[in-house]
């Protein structure tokens, strides 16, 4: 039995390799997803460990951990300044040093914010002594006065900068023209895990970032022999109320959990299009075996009839499988490396830069790879295996073309809704019921399975109706096209299924897509009244001074500065918005359904409806807040709006906003231009005014909702990109399907070839019977799609009225891309069809 | 009526054609100098021992293996030096084929399988013409049903219809009744015969029965890659008696393993064949 497995293995390496191909495909996408991220990991926590490494305390304002949340303000809780000198005098203490932190942007040789919208932009003091806090001078040395910075190696590179040369920064104000003195590397990293790092002179940094004068930290280093704890509970001895002591041990374990929680995020997401791809690569495997096993009707039979057991016919296929699930593990791993590779040189492109070490490939990827690889296919030759044990003996006598009468598949019909129907509901109690991801990815998973069962039996009329224009338009090639494609309606209908798989979510993600930019422009459109809305491209606090600036010129009416600050209510972060109240509703529409915004103006403050409701306030109630800088206060509840108009949750009046921040930062400006100011001209004044500030833009109603547009469509750019790895696997498998079929037909295409069919017909005719498959399968997906999108809309009815958009030119675009790329892999089966040797076909064996 | 054919008038022809397989030590030569004519009208069976060479001989005349050497001519158009295009063109217009088994295209109703090479040619079949050839077959009430619903006579009467359609200049039948029981191939064997007479269709068919052989106007025999004999208006008697005495003459029982183990055309009418 093993000989004969062997032997079969060997002698069909084509079909091998384009069946593993649905493997490796699938797992190189596991594997280079647990790389990647390993690698990532593995990479912050080198930082994190230089960074804790080169401190052994530090003292912060309690509750301020690891916090990747980013706010549009850089006001926090702080540490008293009076307290280093204090803590420089604790016995045992070697050495105390202040951190204070902002934004800070280094300005590149077009004048733009390096970074862009990428990672964070951040301006630090320079530690007193180097190699503190793991900073590290790679070159020149650190600033020690007013007009010097140091930069990180990695900018410093990429930007082509020169230590000892003049910079333009950008640091809570003005454009400034300071001297690049040193770079510097945190550990063996050339920047912070991508953020560009900008450091200052101790005094400036303090002046340029700590508005009340007091520092985000204090790090400490202890003397040699000193005891940690002991050093430690001293400190806090000395340190005041809402201060507390962390040892280095607690930052790495805070960071690293921080640093895993974010990562795993990211893992798991590109895991699930990993989950996608295999899911794909199943149907492919079970269909490559299904007609293998049916090619081999004799071959099993024959070995029935000399003695071999169903245990022994059953063993043989699913070693056959073994044995190319653990070879696609194989290569699947290693092409998982170079797709790890591939997406570090993206991330690098994106300016995050990783440490050149090599990549981290842990044993539990190589167990999961293999396990993956193995457990898949042999999942998947189960029922085409259970098949051949059901062959008779007698099989082996008959002639072995005997067409299988086309069944009515009522238990198929039955089952198939059966489970599309438990797969909906899955997808309702997901979405409706907060099932969370796993019913949706279940229900998703279940409506596609549902519908691949229910497939063979729509794939006679559906590629009937579909192939009668080929038919009429080619003739005898396009008929026998779409004969051929009905003839095994289960082959046809697994080949399409697989591509329905991926069709179907592009289909959704691109519905969801086209809904929620016309919903944000429809949002847009309601709620924007201003002319111009200014701020940071870069999502930063843009000076308040620009709104006077603005507010200053002839053409415009009125410049409203918007602040945005973070405080805390019953323990949890929440943002809060401070705007004129009175003149809000000038540029943004608010419904207000309780009380007024004009109270605000003598203080308290107004609630979303959504935000009364989950903090369970109503009109009239007090609300206990606390600010980072200035603590508690009492806050009256004097008006409920409509949030779904305006996204902010909390909103008080400028001049309160004032009292409880100490910074004054700003995040957007909404612009009305004066009467009789054309657009275009109250642009360019505007344009003008802001030319000081690199990176600020003012966009107009249409600018605006193209720039949401365009943030939509990158995210689904990004994932059809991820999906297209599904898409291609589901294409190797039309590939493999026709090949197959092709090995069946030598006969018929022998004799067609005999009669006169030319090779060009022959080709042809493949090729439109692949186009068809493809076809079926886009129609199935869009059709799954469609449902899918139509379903998410209506579930978040409640919370996010979308508009439901059908992108009808995307939508047509897949059909057309579905027939170049069906008649793509139509191109090498084909070829092998018009080679068929006519003598050998027709010759009787 | 019955076309009635001139002696010079020659369908299809072949030229001191020389067939061989391998070189060195397993040189097998299949085809060993045949000259050969087909009269327009004709109808001629060839025959020979396993191994003689027929099958090789008429796949070389109907243009689908080539020669090693010699020539062939189908009506005035010498084939041997055709490309695979101008190959095939010439099957589908001119010339008809009748094989063992697996004649028709399961998917393809019986009458898309008779008009199956005019419809590749784009062309339509001359009127009355298909309806005169389907009732000559008799399946005028077979003609919507597919392959798998037709009975093995009615399947090879459609592949005769097939090869009929287009009128070609020539009709080849590879043991067109191998797989057909006694009565079905004699209703064959009686529509072919006809279509010559009636129709003067040119007909060259293989095979190894002498009672099919018997149907024809004339036999040639083949053996070792040459024609040795030629039989005039044969009965099954006659060729049987012939085939007997040309099997014996020329089997010696280690020449013919070594033939059957080295041709690589050992599955056509070689010692596996039932009716061998």
């Amino acid at each position: 039995m093993w000989l004969v497995t062997v032997k079969g293995l060997l002698a069909h390496k084509l079909r091998l390799a384009m069946t593993a191909l649905a493997v490796i495909l699938g797992v190189a996408f596991v594997a280079g997803s647990f790389i990647l991220t390993d690698t990532i990991e593995r990479s912050f926590q080198g930082v994190i460990n230089d960074i804790a490494g080169g401190i052994d305390l530090q003292v912060r304002p309690e509750g301020t951990g690891a916090d990747f949340e980013a706010g549009f303000s850089q006001e926090r809780a702080t540490v008293p300044a009076t307290l280093l000198d204090e803590v420089r005098d604790v016995e045992g203490v070697a050495l105390a040093d202040a951190v204070v932190s902002g934004q800070a942007q280094v300005i590149d040789a077009d004048g733009q914010p390096v970074g862009g919208m990428g990672p964070p932009t951040l301006g630090l003091n320079a530690p007193t002594e180097e190699g503190f806090a793991g900073i590290e001078v790679r070159e020149g040395r650190l600033p020690t006065s007013r007009g010097e910075v140091a930069l990180d190696a990695f900018t410093v590179r990429t930007q082509g900068l020169e230590v000892g040369s003049a910079i333009t920064i950008l640091a809570g104000g003005p454009l400034e023209e300071v001297t690049l003195v040193g770079s510097v590397g945190f550990g063996a990293a050339d920047n912070l895990a991508g953020a560009t790092v900008l450091l200052f002179a101790f005094d400036e940094a303090l002046e340029r970032f700590s508005p009340t004068g007091d520092y985000d930290q204090i790090e400490i280093l202890v003397e040699d022999g000193a005891e940690l704890a002991t050093v430690a509970d001293r400190v806090a001895s000395v340190v005041s109320d809402g201060v507390e002591v962390v040892t280095s041990e607690q930052l790495v374990e805070e960071n690293t959990e921080a640093v895993a929680g974010v990562l795993g995020v990211f893992s798991t997401a590109l895991l699930a299009f990993a989950g996608v791809a295999l899911f794909v690569g199943v149907f492919i495997i079970v269909n490559t075996f299904s007609i293998t096993v049916a090619q081999r009707v004799r071959e099993f039979a024959l070995l029935r009839a000399i003695g071999a057991g169903r245990r022994q016919i059953m063993t043989s296929v699913l070693v056959e499988a073994g044995v190319l699930g653990l070879l696609g593990g194989l290569v699947g791993l290693a092409l998982g490396v170079l797709l790890a590779i591939g997406l570090r040189a993206l991330l690098a492109a994106f300016g995050l830069d990783l440490p050149a070490e090599g990549l981290l490939v842990l044993p539990r990827t190589i167990v999961v790879g293999l396990v993956v690889g193995l457990v898949v296919t042999v999942a998947a030759a189960i029922a085409p295996a259970l098949r051949a044990t059901r062959i008779a003996p007698v099989q082996a006598l008959q002639s072995a073309a005997v067409p299988t009468p086309a069944r009515r598949g009522w238990g198929r019909l039955v089952a198939g809704s059966l489970v599309t129907l438990i797969g909906v509901v899955l997808l309702v109690i997901g979405l409706v019921a907060d099932g969370g991801v796993a019913a949706l990815g279940g229900g998703a998973g279940a409506v596609f399975i549902g519908v691949a069962l229910l497939s063979p039996l729509l794939a006679r009329p559906v590629v009937s109706v579909l192939g009668l224009p080929i038919a009429r338009l080619l003739g005898i090639r396009g008929e026998l096209a779409r004969e051929n494609a009905m003839r095994n309606p289960r082959r046809t209908a697994t080949t399409a299924s697989a591509l329905m798989v991926g069709v179907g979510l592009v289909g959704f993600v691109g519905i969801l897509g086209a809904s929620l930019t016309a919903s944000l422009g429809d949002a847009v459109d309601e709620v924007y009244r201003l002319d111009l809305d200014v701020r940071s491209t870069t999502f930063q606090a843009i000076p308040a001074a620009i709104g006077d600036d603005l507010a200053a010129l002839g053409e415009t009416e009125l410049a409203l500065t918007q602040r945005l600050g973070q405080f805390e209510l019953d323990d949890a972060q929440r943002f809060l918005f401070g705007v004129d109240t009175d003149r809000v509703t000038d540029i943004y529409a608010i419904e207000v359904t309780e009380g007024s915004l004009d109270e605000l103006a003598a203080g308290g403050i107004a609630l979303s409806e959504s935000a009364a409701e989950r903090d369970g306030v109503g009109l009239g109630d007090a609300l206990q807040v606390r600010f980072p800088a200035t603590g508690e206060a009492t806050l009256d509840v004097r008006a409920i709006y409509d949030g779904r108009s305006i996204d902010v949750d909390y909103m008080i009046d400028t001049a309160f906003y004032r009292e409880f921040y100490v910074s004054d930062e700003v995040f957007a400006i909404g612009v009305l231009l004066a009467d009789g100011v054309s657009p275009e001209d109250g642009q360019g004044a505007v344009d003008a005014a802001l030319a000081a500030y690199p990176g600020v833009v003012a966009m107009d109603r249409t600018a605006v909702r193209e720039n949401l547009t365009a943030q939509v469509d990158q995210v689904v750019g990004l994932v059809y990109g991820l999906l297209g790895l599904a898409i291609v696997i589901a294409f190797v498998g039309i590939v493999n399907t026709l090949a197959l079929s092709v090995f069946e037909r030598v006969r018929e295409l022998g004799l067609l070839r005999a009669v006169g069919m030319s090779r060009r017909q022959v080709r042809s005719m493949i090729r439109w019977e692949s186009v068809l498959i493809s076809v079926l399968g886009v129609t199935l997906g869009l059709g799954v799609g469609l449902f899918f999108g139509w379903l998410l809309v209506q579930a978040l009815q409640d919370d996010f009225p979308l508009r439901l958009v059908i992108p009808t030119g995307q939508l047509a675009l897949a059909v057309v891309i579905a027939v170049v790329a069906g008649v793509l892999a139509g191109v090498l089966p084909a070829r092998r069809a018009a080679r068929v040797d006519v003598l050998r076909a027709v010759t009787t064996d | 009526m019955a076309e009635v054919p001139t002696a010079v008038r020659v369908a299809a022809s072949a030229t001191d054609l020389v067939k061989v397989y391998g070189s060195g030590d397993t040189e097998v030569r299949a085809l060993d100098g045949v000259d050969i004519r087909f009269p327009v009208g004709g109808f001629t069976a060839i025959m020979g021992p396993s191994g003689s060479g027929k099958s090789t001989l008429l796949h070389c005349l109907a243009g689908l293996d080539r020669p090693t050497s010699g020539s062939v001519h189908i009506g005035d158009t010498e084939i041997t030096g055709l490309g695979d295009a101008e190959l095939t063109r010439l099957r589908r217009d001119r010339i008809g084929f009748i094989f063992q088994a697996f004649n028709l295209i399961p998917t393809l109703t019986a009458a898309e399988n008779i008009e199956l090479p005019l419809r590749l040619a784009g062309r339509r079949a001359e009127a009355g013409w298909l309806d005169r050839l389907i009732d000559t077959v008799g399946l005028r009430h077979r003609l919507d049903h597919r392959p798998s619903e037709l009975s093995g006579g009615q399947q090879q009467r459609t592949a005769a219809a097939r090869a009929l359609a287009t009128r070609p200049d020539i009709v080849f039948g590879d043991e067109p009744t191998g797989n057909l029981d006694s009565r079905a191939g004699g209703d064959l064997l009686g529509l072919l015969r006809s279509s010559a007479r009636e129709f003067g269709q040119t007909i060259v068919m293989v095979t190894h029965d002498p009672g099919a052989a018997a149907f024809a106007d004339r036999v040639v025999f083949l053996a070792d890659g040459r024609i040795v004999d030629e039989m005039a208006d044969p009965t099954a008697d006659r060729v049987l008696e012939r085939m007997k005495h040309l099997e014996l003459g020329v089997s010696a029982p280690d020449a013919a393993d070594a033939a059957a183990a080295s041709d690589p055309e050992v599955a056509d009418g070689g010692p596996a064949d039932p009716n061998g």
